[in-house]
């Protein structure tokens, strides 16, 4: 299933409430113990979001849907992971890449490894797109950071 | 971890569906064919141990705010 994710809807889809508690079974590569995050969404902070693990806040990602700057990024996934996150067409998924801040104030987003979200269950994974070699990990993000 | 001797030539079949099959041998080097349904994904381990790293380097000890933090530039870039 193709991640059709360009719609400019793709943040106001997301549950009203500024805290969203997102289940992920598999955890994220590294942190795989790490089950329940809390996703703050704040029109303010728009595009980007924050994953915090729920019973660790000392565990937290900056992310953002990357079909904001990119339209083109359509992530396609395997069936096995269709069928774990239940999405039941490509509009379920909110797709989500983790932003990594370098100290040189640049900034980068992972492409090759998006968080989907099943908006609908609130059930994510970090998934690897079938054509995910298509992507980086550390794709340039075009940010000026201001402190 | 089930081992399996193969020769050049020879597959193994995963799930009915899924053939590897050893295409090319030499120098220490092992090439292995791949058939699989478009819907599996089939990665190399690497993939992973690169996703993985980064969400290591990316993982923070707390939430800082955005908008002291960042401003995307106007732009929309096209990939791939």
């Amino acid at each position: 299933m193709f991640m059709k994710c360009s719609e400019p809807t793709v943040l106001a889809s997301i549950p009203a409430k500024k805290k969203n508690i997102i289940q992920i079974p598999m955890g994220i590569l590294g942190f795989e113990t790490i089950k329940k995050y809390a996703l703050f969404s704040n029109p303010k902070e728009s595009p980007f979001l924050w994953l915090e693990a729920q019973d660790n806040p000392a565990v937290t990602f900056l992310i953002m849907p990357p079909s904001v700057l990119y339209p083109t990024y359509q992530p396609e996934i395997s069936q096995e992971d269709v069928r774990q996150l239940a999405l039941e067409r490509a509009g379920d998924a909110m797709v989500l890449g983790i932003v990594l801040l370098l100290p040189d104030g640049k900034a980068t987003v992972n492409l090759r490894g998006p968080i989907i979200v099943n908006r609908n269950t609130l059930v994510a994974r970090q998934v690897v797109p079938i054509d995910g070699l298509h992507y980086n990990t550390r794709h340039p993000l075009p940010v000026i950071r201001n402190n | 971890m089930l081992i399996l001797s193969r020769k050049f030539n020879e597959s193994i079949l995963i799930d009915g569906r899924i053939e590897v099959k050893v295409v090319r041998l030499e120098n220490g080097q092992v090439k292995l064919g791949i058939e699989a349904p478009r819907d599996v994904a089939v990665h190399r381990l690497e993939v992973y141990d690169d996703i993985r790293t980064r969400n290591q380097e990316s993982v923070m000890s707390r939430r800082i705010p955005v908008p002291a933090l960042a401003v995307l530039k106007d732009v929309t870039q096209t990939i791939c």
